[in-house]
This record gives structure tokens, C-alpha cells and sequence, in this order.
């Protein structure tokens, strides 16, 4: 099977799975035994209120009606009201999503940095003490509760020695970049606005600690094995018996080939940063997807539960679908 | 094998088997050599131990509350100091290794079989089954496992049973594919055919051929996934969906240890320690048994 | 006599496993001169392959050389500083091709650029020269259609192909030395003698000498000057390929050459007992519970290369005078 045929069945299989994941999303969010509008309004809420609530959530109609209007509005990237909050839920992703973003990007550089280096060196001086060290370092990261982790800067850093700002993306008394991504970082810059610019990443460090420290963890985890696995391989010999020097036999030959499986690592990486951001926002108050993810849940407000819930699966959905493409691109093996 | 002299009896034991004996002396030499493993099992059976004997080694009742002596620092009458409602830390900490332990075990009990199973009845039968298995697999595993596990147990409600089947229902996926693609590259070989040849009937097959060779891959990486399910489950308390108070799971007493951050540190800090040492120590054990039956690794140390 | 390229003296190497100390080279012995074609042969896990890394210092962990002399071009290989090794000999005066091809190269790397790395390393060859002498080398391995070959995925090729990459990629730098590392016993029959035939010619037109390891008799007839037999570590007989073949000493030759079926052969004839394991070897030679003629002397001490003719040598109590 060529290319070109790969691509377009991996692509079938995306939507397939976008289909099942908001048909799942209804599932989990419909058939419960918790009342979502007992959870809204409390207890005691006259009945008028009670039914027109319903009515809103759509709750009057039979299941599969209820069922076919989800979709129509996925689709339509519709999903209602959030009754938490009061705006369509569209549009409070609209705004929280860009914040998310921008926090995991910045998390995975400081990870692909940081974690490749740390694989290679880690691979390179096997079982010595750099290794350990490196991987002691690593198998705590992935071992580390994300939120307690956040906890522990937030103590640190915050309230013994002021380094963190107190929560939020600016400061308040910074009015946000004229809006073009969303994400204040690079919407600053666009503008000009320097000063904003280093206050939105200052704001971005606590979060993006967390998730890059743990991020960094995983790649340097996956750097290390594949480079492991590949240092032992016949061509590597070779390259030796070319009698090139240590540097050009572990960067040009061992780590190109390893870099194939680095690069997927990546891309699930943003998947995990993802699902890590959930917590991480949450703990430093940071307004992200994450943490109205979080909210809806508790609050059991159904269209924003579907709606957040889509979305992440739809990114999450696109970034495996993404590290899957370029796995066959970047191999020859698979190209050829 | 040819029964002779050498191969009868008791003492004939050792002769007959002189593979799995050398194979389990290759992998004890592996993992002697591997400082990192001997501790991460250490650490886990220094913690199975502390569950077992925590209503003898814990000082104090896990629930008992002490108004008089809340948000005490630690001193020697109590190790890691008071929570808010005067209960002692540590207490409550070792009661919560027990409880981390028995969350992590039901839940691979649970998703372990049923994942290897509905694995190898995909493979091996194919057609619409497998498609089936697989596309509901596939939809699962494009969720990230936190948010559906909070997703679901959000639906069903505040619990901690409910947080055990809802970190159940993301994992089964998992393990699924892999014993499925190991069916795959199983049942393709010629003895199996053989087998068929012969006549076994296919649960035969199933069960005394493809099983064992799939639970190698499968088991390896549960044990990657052991620590994975004590975070999610901690993540799930921390946000209010899984245990309930008075419980001492850990995830939940850094929730509520939480409003006293900055004045008392101990509150949240110790529980969430003891969450990072036993996922650590469940990592290093399950990394180093990855290490050893991965050939690719142990060839050149 | 003709000068000695490649002198290796009293090699020993071990290698440090679960089971024990595996002493694998015990003491070899063996000299290769200048344009020679010699082979190394003997049964799997008799040590060449480990005798031919030591020569290049690559010998696979947990392998170490414990004592010994190579002397090369007047150096002793053992002693010279690691930058040195791989500046100035690796890749330009030894080099080594092996015997899966296609594993040996890199699967990210299109052929060009692998020959080319050598031309630059070795020659100091600009880039862009690199990339069209590479084409050229190709060609005097008669692969055919050089220039679609040069941009293939090592994928891509054919064993017997891969190989021929590899020869022209080892013999870029004209090497002095080529080992040759079990190279046709991963490949079809009809393909061997070509890859055979194709070394042959172009070590004699570049006067190179190739160091040949297999376990298979016929081809070292067929290209070999010189032969040594190996035996669970050590080197138990060598000399001229005629004078080894046709008129065997050790018992262990004679028996490998008995065993070959010929058309008068009416039973398969095989050494009897099995090769002895090398954490725990038999003392003094190594082969003498398989031997028809062992002696007390041979069970105590082991023997050393006594000579038969001026190039024959056998390392045997039968023809030691003791």
C-alpha cells in the first residue's frame, strides 16, 4: 500500500473515530444515574424552573432525537448553553482553548529541549552514573502527581519566594493583545507590545513547569530506549568501522534513526499534555480548556461536558493522527 | 525428549527443564544487575508490607478526629503532624497504602482478563467481531484516559467504586490491542496450524497456545500501568470524584489538604509524597521487568 | 619472505557472562602478508569472528581482550591511542564488511550518502566529489545502473546487491587490509560466487589483502592463498590452501576434510563428541576428547604451532618432539 492510500484510510478512520467519540461523549453524558439539573439548580427548585431547564437541555426528547441533535450540533460546532456559565458553550471555547494551546506548546518545547538531551546522554553513557541519575530524574517525573507537583511551585516558588505570579494569563492591570490566534504570547508580539508579551510567558512559567518537567520525563524515557535499542544495531557497527568519531555516530547515524521514533514520541506527548493540563490548570488557576473541562464536570453541566469533552478528543483524536502520518512519512521504509 | 536414565525422576527434573532454568538464572543475572530494579521492588514490597500491617504500625485511628490538636506541626508525638479536623497524618497515610494497593489490583483484575480476552477473540476470529472490538477500542483510546475517567465517573457519581470502573473502562482498550496484535502475529505460525492439523479443539488452542505467549507483552505492561492507575485514581479524588471523606486516599487529603498550603505545608505535601514513591517504585519495577524480557536490550550489557 | 602486513601474536580474549568467564581466544596465532588472500576457518562459535573485531578493537561487550600483539603496518594495534584507531585505521587502512548487508546499512541513509561519508572521512573528499566518485564506485562493483542505486534505501536493495554496496563502501579508501566477515553466507548460492569472484578481482588489482572468515571449506578453495583453522579458540593449523587441504595434519582438518561427501562417499562421516564449553574448556588442547590420537601430554599442555614445512604449521603433539 502506497502513500497515498494510507493517508486517505488513516483519514477514514479519524472521522470514524470523531463519530464515536461524540457518540460516546452522549452516552456517558445522558444515560446516568446523577441529575444533571437537580446538580444546577439544587434541590428545592420549583418545578416551572425544573422543566424549563429541561426543555433547554433538550432532556423532553426521546433519546434518539436527543442523540441526532448532539450530532447536528457537533457538527455544526453548536453545543448549546453552558448553564454554568451562561454563554454558548462555543463560545467559551473559543476562549479557553487558545490559553490551552499556548500553555502546551510552551511546555513541549522546554520538554523537546530538555528531553532529548537528556535520552541521548542517558543512552550514550549507559549505565553509568549520568544514566541513573537521568533516569531516576525521568521515572520521577512520570511518577509525579501533576497536581501535586503544581502544588509544590505554587508553595515554592509563590509563596516562599515570589517568583510566580499570583494566577491567571496577565496581570490584571494589563489589558490583553488585540486578538488574532487567542494566545496572548504570540498575539503580543503581532502587536508590538513587548511588555504584555513578557508578562503573558511569565504568567505561563508555574503550569508550564509542571507539565514541561513531567513532559521532559517521557521524552527522555523514549530518547533513551530507542537510542539504546539502536546503538546495538549492525549499521551502527559499521559506522564505527568507518572509523568515524563517537559524535558523528551517535547524532548523525544512531539519533537520525532515532529521531523516526522521538518525533511520534512528540506527538503523543501533546496528547499527554494535554490530559495533563486538565489538573495542572485547575491547580494554578489558570483559564484554560482544562480547567472548564474540569468545572462542567463537577458542576454536571451537560453542553459544556459534551462540548469541552469533544474538543479535547478531537485534538487529542488529531494529534495521534498527525504522529501517525508522519511516522510513514519520515521512515523510508515505510515510503518506499 | 527422549526419556532415559538422565531425564526420569525427581532428579531428572532439573535435566528436563534445563532451559527454563537457564532462562531464569540469564534473567535473575539481568536484573541483579540492574541496582534500579532490585530497588523499584523493594519499594513495592516494602509498601505491600505496610499495607498488610497498617492497623499494627499506624499509631493512631485513622479517623478519629482530635479538634484540640488540629494542624499540628510535625513532632515526635506525630510524624507528619495533624490535618484540619486533628487526624494524624501518617495514620491516615499508611491506612491510604492499603487502599491505593487495593484500587490498583481490582482494577487490572478486572481489565486484565477482559481486555486479553476480547483481544484474542478479535484476532483470532476476525471479521465483523474484530471491526467491531476494534473501532470501540479505537474510540475509547482517543480520549485522553484522565478525561474520560473523570467524564464518566462525573455520570456516575462520586465514589470510589464508581472512580475504579470509570479508570476500568479507559484501560480495557489498551490491552485489548495489544493481546489482539499478538493473536495476530501468533496464529499465522505453523504450529498452529499444526495444531489445527491435529485436530485441538479451539478453545484448546486458544488457551494453552496463545495465551501464555500473549500474557508475556500484556503482563509487562501492566505493570508499566500499575502506577498510572494510582495517579488517575489519586487525580480523580483530588478533583472530588473519587473517595469521599473520611477515607484517607491520598488524592483526596491533598484536596483537602489544599486551603492550608501555605501555612501548613504538611498537610498536602506528605500524602502527595507518598503518592510520588509508591507510582515511582511501581515505574522502576515494571520498567526494569521491561528491560529484562526485552532481548533487544539485554543483548550487549 | 613476503612482508607481513597484519601480525598477530598470543591473542587472548574473554568474555564476561552470566554463566561464567567464556575464554574465547586462547592464545592465537596467525600472520597475513601483503596482497595475500587468507582464510579463517572452522565451525560456528570457534572464535574468528571474535579474532577479526579484536583486530579492529570492536570486540562486542561483554568481550575483552586480555593480552596479545597486532601488529600492523609496524604498529601494534593493541597500543595506539583510540583517536588514532579510528582517525587512521579505521576505515582507511582495515576496514571490514559482514554478513547481513542489509542490516549493516543505514536504513535512513540513501547508498550515495553512505559511500560518500567515506570518501570524505578517509580521502577528505568535498561533498559534492564525494557524491558523484560514489556513483563511479558503484560501478567497478558491476552494480547496474549506478545512478538509481546511488539514491536507494538500503531497503530497497537485494542481499547480493547490499553486499556489493558494502564492498564498494569498504574499498573506497583502497584499505591494505579487507576483512571479510562471513560475507556470502547470508546469500543465495548463484549470488556467492559472484560476490566471491567480485573481492578476488578487485583485491588483486588494488593489492589488497582480504581476510576472509566463513565456516564453509569449498569457498575458501575457491579464493584463498593462505588457510587457518580454527578450533574452539585457538589456531590449530595453517599454511598454504593446497598444503592444508590436500595434505591436513591436525586431526581436526583431516576430520573436517573427511567429512566432506564426494562422489565415492557411501556413509556420512562426522567428528565424533561436541564442542566444549569455553567457560569450563578441557585443559591443555582443546581438541583432545575428540581426538582419535590423544596422548597424556595433550590432555595437560597445550600444544603450540610446530612447523611441517617452511609455510605449513600444526599445533599438535603429533608433530612436536616432546
Amino acid at each position: 500500500m502506497n502513500f497515498g492510500h494510507y493517508v486517505l484510510k488513516r483519514l477514514a478512520l479519524f472521522f470514524i473515530v470523531i463519530l464515536g467519540v461524540i457518540t460516546v461523549t452522549f452516552v456517558i453524558s445522558h444515560m446516568v444515574p446523577a441529575d444533571p439539573v437537580g446538580a444546577i439548580l439544587g434541590e428545592n427548585a420549583p418545578q416551572e424552573l425544573v422543566e424549563k431547564t429541561e426543555r433547554m437541555l433538550g432532556l423532553h426528547l426521546p433519546l434518539h432525537e436527543q442523540y441526532f441533535r448532539t450530532l447536528k450540533g457537533a457538527f455544526t460546532l453548536n453545543f448549546g448553553v453552558s448553564l454554568r456559565t451562561q454563554n454558548p458553550v462555543t463560545v467559551d471555547l473559543r476562549n479557553y482553548f487558545p490559553a490551552t494551546l499556548e500553555l502546551i506548546t510552551f511546555a513541549m518545547l522546554i520538554a523537546i529541549v530538555f528531553g532529548i538531551a537528556l535520552g541521548i546522554i542517558a543512552a550514550v553513557k549507559r549505565n553509568r552514573w549520568p544514566d541513573t541519575v537521568s533516569r531516576i530524574f525521568s521515572l520521577i517525573g512520570i511518577s509525579m502527581p501533576a497536581f501535586w507537583l503544581g502544588l509544590l511551585i505554587i508553595l515554592v516558588l509563590y509563596f516562599k519566594l515570589g517568583l510566580l505570579p499570583a494566577g491567571g494569563r496577565l496581570a490584571p492591570f494589563i489589558t490583553p493583545p488585540p486578538t488574532v490566534t487567542g494566545m496572548y504570547t504570540i498575539d503580543s508580539l503581532l502587536a508590538g507590545q513587548f511588555s504584555t508579551f513578557w508578562n503573558a510567558l511569565y504568567h505561563l512559567l508555574g503550569p508550564a513547569l509542571v507539565l514541561g518537567w513531567i513532559q521532559t520525563a517521557y521524552i527522555g524515557r523514549v530518547t533513551r530506549s530507542s537510542m539504546l535499542e539502536i546503538l546495538n544495531e549492525e549499521y551502527i557497527r559499521t559506522a564505527r568501522v568507518k572509523g568515524l568519531n563517537e559524535r558523528t555516530v551517535i547524532l548523525r547515524h544512531a539519533f537520525k534513526n532515532a529521531s523516526i521514533t522521538v518525533i511520534t514520541m512528540i506527538g503523543i506527548s501533546f496528547g499527554f499534555l494535554l490530559e495533563g493540563s486538565v489538573l495542572t490548570e485547575t491547580v494554578f488557576g489558570y483559564p484554560g480548556l482544562g480547567r472548564y473541562s474540569v468545572n462542567s464536570f463537577l458542576s454536571l453541566d451537560l453542553n459544556a461536558v459534551v462540548g469541552s469533552v469533544t474538543l479535547i478528543a478531537i485534538c487529542y483524536a488529531t494529534a495521534n493522527l498527525i504522529v501517525d502520518l508522519l511516522y510513514g512519512f519520515l521512515d523510508p521504509r515505510v515510503r518506499y | 525428549m527422549l526419556m532415559n536414565s538422565k531425564t526420569k525422576g525427581f532428579s531428572g527434573w532439573k535435566e528436563r527443564h534445563r532451559s527454563e532454568i537457564s532462562q531464569f538464572k540469564e534473567i535473575t543475572f539481568a536484573a541483579k544487575k540492574s541496582k534500579l530494579t532490585i530497588a523499584g521492588l523493594c519499594i513495592v514490597l516494602g509498601l505491600v508490607v505496610i499495607a498488610l500491617l497498617a492497623p499494627f504500625i499506624a499509631p493512631y485511628d485513622p479517623v478519629q478526629m482530635d479538634l484540640g490538636n488540629r494542624l499540628q506541626a510535625p513532632t515526635m508525638t506525630h510524624w507528619m503532624g495533624t490535618d484540619e479536623l486533628g487526624r494524624d497524618i501518617m495514620s491516615r497515610v499508611i491506612f491510604g497504602t492499603g487502599l491505593a494497593l487495593k484500587i490498583m489490583v481490582i482494577v487490572l483484575l478486572i481489565d486484565l482478563p477482559l481486555g486479553v480476552f476480547l483481544g484474542i477473540m478479535a484476532g483470532y476470529f476476525g471479521g465483523w467481531f474484530d471491526e467491531m472490538i476494534m473501532r470501540i477500542a479505537d474510540t475509547f483510546m482517543a480520549f485522553p484516559r484522565l478525561v474520560l475517567a473523570m467524564a464518566i465517573g462525573a455520570a456516575l457519581g462520586p465514589s470510589l467504586v464508581n472512580t475504579m470502573i470509570a479508570i476500568a473502562v479507559t484501560l480495557w482498550p489498551t490491552y485489548a490491542r495489544l493481546a489482539r496484535g499478538e493473536t495476530l502475529s501468533i496464529k499465522e505460525r505453523t504450529f498452529i496450524e499444526a495444531e489445527k492439523a491435529v485436530g485441538t479443539p479451539t478453545w484448546r488452542i486458544l488457551f494453552s497456545n496463545i495465551l501464555p505467549l500473549c500474557s508475556s507483552t500484556t503482563i509487562v505492561r501492566a505493570t508499566l500501568d500499575m502506577g498510572n492507575v494510582i495517579r488517575i485514581a489519586a487525580g480523580m479524588s483530588f478533583i472530588g470524584l473519587g473517595a469521599q471523606s473520611p477515607t484517607p486516599e491520598w488524592g483526596l487529603m491533598v484536596s483537602t489538604g489544599r486551603d492550608f498550603l501555605v501555612n501548613q505545608w504538611w498537610v498536602p505535601t506528605f500524602p502527595g509524597l507518598a503518592i510520588l514513591i509508591t507510582v515511582f517504585g511501581f515505574n522502576l519495577l515494571g520498567d526494569g521487568i521491561r528491560d529484562i524480557s526485552d532481548p533487544h536490550l539485554r543483548r550487549g550489557d | 619472505m613476503a612482508v607481513k602486513l597484519l601480525d598477530i601474536k598470543d591473542l587472548y580474549v574473554n568474555f564476561y557472562t552470566y554463566r561464567g568467564v567464556v575464554k574465547a581466544i586462547n592464545g592465537v596465532n596467525l600472520h597475513i602478508s601483503q596482497g595475500e588472500f587468507f582464510g579463517l576457518v572452522g565451525e560456528t562459535g570457534c572464535g574468528k569472528s571474535v579474532t577479526a573485531s579484536a583486530i579492529l578493537n570492536l570486540v562486542r561487550n561483554p568481550g575483552r581482550v586480555e593480552s596479545g600483539e597486532i601488529m600492523f603496518m609496524g604498529q601494534d594495534l593493541m597500543k595506539i591511542p583510540a583517536k588514532e584507531m579510528r582517525e587512521q585505521i579505521r576505515g582507511r587502512k582495515i576496514t571490514m564488511i559482514m554478513q547481513h548487508p542489509v542490516a549493516a546499512l543505514n536504513p535512513v541513509m540513501k547508498v550515495r550518502d553512505q559511500i560518500a561519508e567515506v570518501l570524505s572521512h578517509s580521502m577528505g573528499m568535498g561533498k559534492k566529489k564525494a557524491a558523484i566518485e560514489a556513483v563511479r564506485r558503484l560501478s567497478e562493483v558491476n552494480i547496474p545502473e549506478p545512478e538509481k542505486v546511488a539514491s536507494y534505501y538500503p531497503h530497497q536493495l537485494s542481499g547480493g546487491m547490499a553486499q556489493r554496496v558494502m564492498i564498494a563502501l569498504m574499498l573506497s579508501s583502497e584499505p591494505p587490509l579487507l576483512i571479510a566477515d562471513e560475507p556470502t553466507t547470508a546469500l543465495d548460492v548463484s549470488v556467492q560466487a559472484q560476490v566471491l569472484m567480485l573481492l578476488k578481482d578487485l583485491v588483486v588489482k588494488k593489492n589488497s589483502s582480504v581476510l576472509l572468515i566463513t565456516h564453509d571449506m569449498s569457498v575458501i578453495s575457491e579464493t584463498c592463498d593462505r588457510v587457518g583453522v580454527m578450533y574452539a579458540g585457538d589456531i590449530v593449523e595453517v599454511g598454504k590452501v593446497e598444503e592444508v587441504i590436500f595434505n591436513p595434519q591436525h586431526p581436526y582438518t583431516r576430520g573436517l576434510m573427511q567429512a566432506i561427501p564426494s562422489e565415492e562417499t557411501k556413509e556420512l562421516k562426522g567428528i565424533s563428541g561436541t564442542v566444549p564449553d569455553l567457560v569450563s574448556p578441557p585443559p591443555g588442547c582443546r581438541f583432545h576428547p575428540r581426538c582419535p590420537h590423544a596422548m597424556d601430554v595433550c590432555r595437560t599442555k597445550k600444544p603450540h604451532l610446530t612447523q611441517v614445512s617452511d609455510t605449513h604449521s600444526v599445533s599438535c603433539y603429533l608433530y612436536d618432539p616432546q
